[in-house]
């Protein structure tokens, strides 16, 4: 790994918090920030009624879904209980119809009998393995508690695999009641709701969208920054060249607001002695070529039957930043026809954090309309001349005046083909070797070479092997205790969901 | 928070004239939509359970109200016959009335929409002119949302347009439409006791308070766009109704 990726992964224990599902309950509070607008969607995740959180990797989802599962367990105990169940659990990836419904009644049945034991709720839950006895027994408990129900469920779809999106929604639906209420958090990509689910009329959407022109954007990245990188915060207001509000509006806007990537820009940052604009270049520069085109190969062999269209994101995507960087903008605003052919493409690179969408439709002054995004300034600035970021630069590239405009005619991208894509068959992934769990440009958060190798003494050897192997098995190898679990466990949960 | 609810009244019900019959009703209308938002907002802050009792009325009221005055700004036809049924010398109004303002007819469509809406073979009675059919919001919403966002960015206006701009035309329609019957519903069985019937009711105190700020959202909202409608004459000067937006999205705030 070069220099920069290690000071760009070098805080462990950072890194591995960035995941708000893996951050310790107790340190929640600490590391995690709200502001009046991400208020409104907590609110809306603890009233009743049945909701999705849209969002892409990254953008705070499982933080919410947290934080209005503590709340709900400070503020309405005895009124609401409450359950947050994340649903990274391999067999759901891989079943279909009734074998879905099973899985999934069992780890729900499961986890609400660990949150009674847990909130010390004096009711009895009968676990079950079917849906229409899930819906019954949950409302009986409902009835025993006197209290309503609130269902968070986490990960609810996988990018790499629609077609268990069907039965998930099917379940979502059945099981929203007048006592039980579901939230499900979802990637923007989910299209395939089912025949029985109606998003507009049995849900309520809640897009999760930092978008620069909120008028809390600023104070969100500030406070971030407060809860985490205090010190970098004091080098900032001491500096001369950049100020607090303009540093987290840069910084925000450099990864389209994208809170986990924000975490991995200030970590480099960190590294560096000082905040002036050559210490961002290269922390920005570090981002395009240790974070961003990296996430490609990470996410590759997560997407199932949408794999093979890799390459044609990475090309699509330098060609924004290109067309971006010579009109020396940070916002595209791509023709519908585009849109529509690409569409999968986009989302990925949305999903990834490489654009923002901003406006679905936008008059173009080429003729027609299209969808306007934000672009990261990591990849821009990467793909300028001289590669080098000053205070000029930034600021033309703060401004949300111009767009790049991307016509269906565009000699270049009109020349593009999508491959084919073939239905079926498990995601890549799962049969990749537990070596490529090591700490790697790909695989940031990864184990030791000493654990890969009792891993695979002990008869582990691929993604999928370690994905399926019980607690009790990994504990019974030889210096692994229950730390060592939870890190496994972690490491193994990013390299098949995030 | 005074002026913003003003503002909202105005952005909802504003007439053009005078002395239609289309303008007395919008000023009625504009009465009660003002106490009706204030009630509103008073609920919302109260630590009382007694907002539990008033909010189901509120919510449900505020959106019969306000899309009533939005129906009979984009379609005078609808107004005037409502207000020609309600003055007959046979009108008793304590009879139910098959002319009325109702919700599923004037506010969403009876019919469930042909795939097609525009096909020829499509049935007269088929074709809604229900505030959120898909032909009014063919015809009528979906180039209203495009004319005012082309608006905002040609004119360089500092509005924060992510409530709008996140969902192509139709779609934005399709959720306010799904948001507003879950909305009514919610309300309607606060009114006719449903939750007092139940063991558990979900409509507790976080849920009366967040359902009434999301349906001052999609009004305030939907008022807005109403000004962009191009066949409706009751239209305030678009630099107007952005400013009387921008004070009115304060509602949901508290």
């Amino acid at each position: 790994m070069s220099d920069a990726a290690d000071a760009l992964f070098g805080h462990q224990e950072q890194v591995l918090i960035l995941a708000a599902e893996e951050c310790p309950l107790d340190r929640f509070d600490e590391l995690h920030k709200f502001t009046t607008s991400d208020e409104h969607i907590i609110r809306k995740l603890m009233a009743h009624g049945p909701v999705l959180l849209r969002g892409g990797r990254g953008s705070g989802k499982s933080a919410f879904l947290i934080e209005a599962y503590l709340r709900l367990r400070r503020a309405l105990k005895g009124l609401v209980f409450p359950v947050y169940l994340s649903l990274r659990y391999l067999p759901l990836l891989r079943a279909e119809g009734s074998e879905y419904d099973r899985h999934f009644c069992k780890i729900l049945s499961e986890k609400i009998e660990a949150e009674l034991r847990e909130q010390k709720v004096g009711a009895t839950f009968v676990s079950t393995e079917n849906i229409s006895e899930l819906h019954l027994n949950l409302q009986e408990l409902a009835s025993q508690m006197d209290m309503r129900i609130v269902l968070l469920l986490d990960d609810a779809a996988h990018i790499g695999r629609e077609h268990p999106q069907s039965e998930f929604f099917d379940i979502f639906r059945t099981v929203s009641t007048s006592a039980v209420s579901c939230k499900a958090s979802i990637y923007p990509g989910v299209t395939k709701f089912g025949i029985r689910f109606d998003v507009y009329n049995d849900a309520s959407v809640i897009d999760i969208n930092r978008d620069e022109r909120k008028k809390d954007y600023v104070n969100c990245f500030l406070q971030v920054m407060g809860a985490r990188y205090v010190e970098l915060l004091s080098r900032v207001s001491k500096s001369r060249s950049i100020d607090q509000r303009l540093f987290a509006l840069l910084f925000g806007r450099a990864v389209c607001g994208n809170m986990r990537a924000f975490i991995f820009t200030c970590n480099l940052l960190e590294e560096k002695r000082g905040v002036g604009y050559p210490e961002i270049t290269d922390c920005f520069l570090g981002m395009a070529s240790n974070y961003y085109w990296p996430l490609l190969e990470e996410v590759a062999p997560k997407l199932g039957m949408y794999e093979p269209l890799i390459p044609l994101t990475e090309e699509i995507g330098r060609f924004l930043f290109e067309i971006c960087a010579e009109r020396n903008t940070s916002y595209v605003l791509i023709h519908r026809e585009i849109m529509q052919r690409f569409a999968k493409v986009f989302e990925i690179l949305e999903y990834a954090g490489f654009i923002g969408k901003r406006e679905a439709s936008r008059a173009m002054k080429s003729g027609g309309r299209g969808a306007v995004f934000a672009v990261n300034l990591c990849n821009l600035l990467d793909a300028t001349v001289g590669r080098r970021l000053t205070l000029d630069q930034s600021q033309t590239w703060l401004s949300t005046k111009d767009v790049a405009e991307v016509h269906s005619l565009n000699p270049r991208i009109s020349g593009m083909q999508m491959p084919e894509l073939t239905e079926g068959g498990d995601l890549r992934v799962l049969k990749l070797p537990v070596d490529l769990l090591a700490k790697s440009r790909a695989y940031p958060y990864g184990l030791t070479e000493d654990k890969i190798t009792r891993l695979k003494d002990a008869g582990i050897s691929t993604i999928g092997e370690l994905a399926e192997a019980p607690d009790f098995k990994i504990l019974s190898i030889e210096y692994i205790g229950r730390k060592n679990l939870k890190r496994i466990r972690d490491v193994q949960y990013q390299a098949i969901w995030m | 928070m005074s002026a913003s609810v003003q503002r909202f009244s105005r952005l909802s019900c504003f007439s053009a004239s005078a002395t239609s019959v289309a303008a007395v009703e919008l000023q009625n209308l504009r009465t009660h939509v003002t106490s009706l938002s204030k009630l509103a907002i008073k609920a919302i802050r109260s630590k009382s359970t007694d907002k539990l009792v008033v909010a189901p009325f509120l919510g449900r009221s505020l959106l019969e109200c306000v899309f009533a005055a939005l129906l009979i700004r984009i379609d005078k036809f609808r107004g005037a016959a409502v207000s020609r049924f309600a003055a007959h010398q046979n009108y008793d109004p304590n009879l139910p009335q098959k002319h009325s303002m109702s919700w599923q007819g004037d506010v969403v469509p009876r019919e469930r929409p042909e795939p097609d809406i525009w096909a020829p073979t499509v049935k007269p009675d088929a074709v809604s002119r229900a505030l959120f059919s898909d032909y009014c919001i063919d015809i009528f919403w979906a180039s209203a949302t495009v004319e005012m966002l082309d608006y905002i960015q040609d004119n360089g206006l500092l509005v924060d347009v992510t409530p709008f701009s996140s969902h192509a035309p139709h779609a934005l329609f399709a959720r306010y439409k799904g948001q507003a019957m879950q909305l009514y519903s919610l309300f309607s069985k606060g009114l006719h006791g449903d939750y007092l019937m139940m063991r558990v009711s979900p409509f507790d105190a976080l849920t009366a308070d967040e359902a009434l700020r999301q349906t001052l959202d999609i009004l305030v909202q939907m008022s807005l766009i109403s000004h962009f409608v191009a066949d409706s004459i009751d239209c305030l000067p678009r630099a107007q109704a952005i400013a009387a937006y921008e004070s009115a999205k304060e509602l949901s705030d508290v």
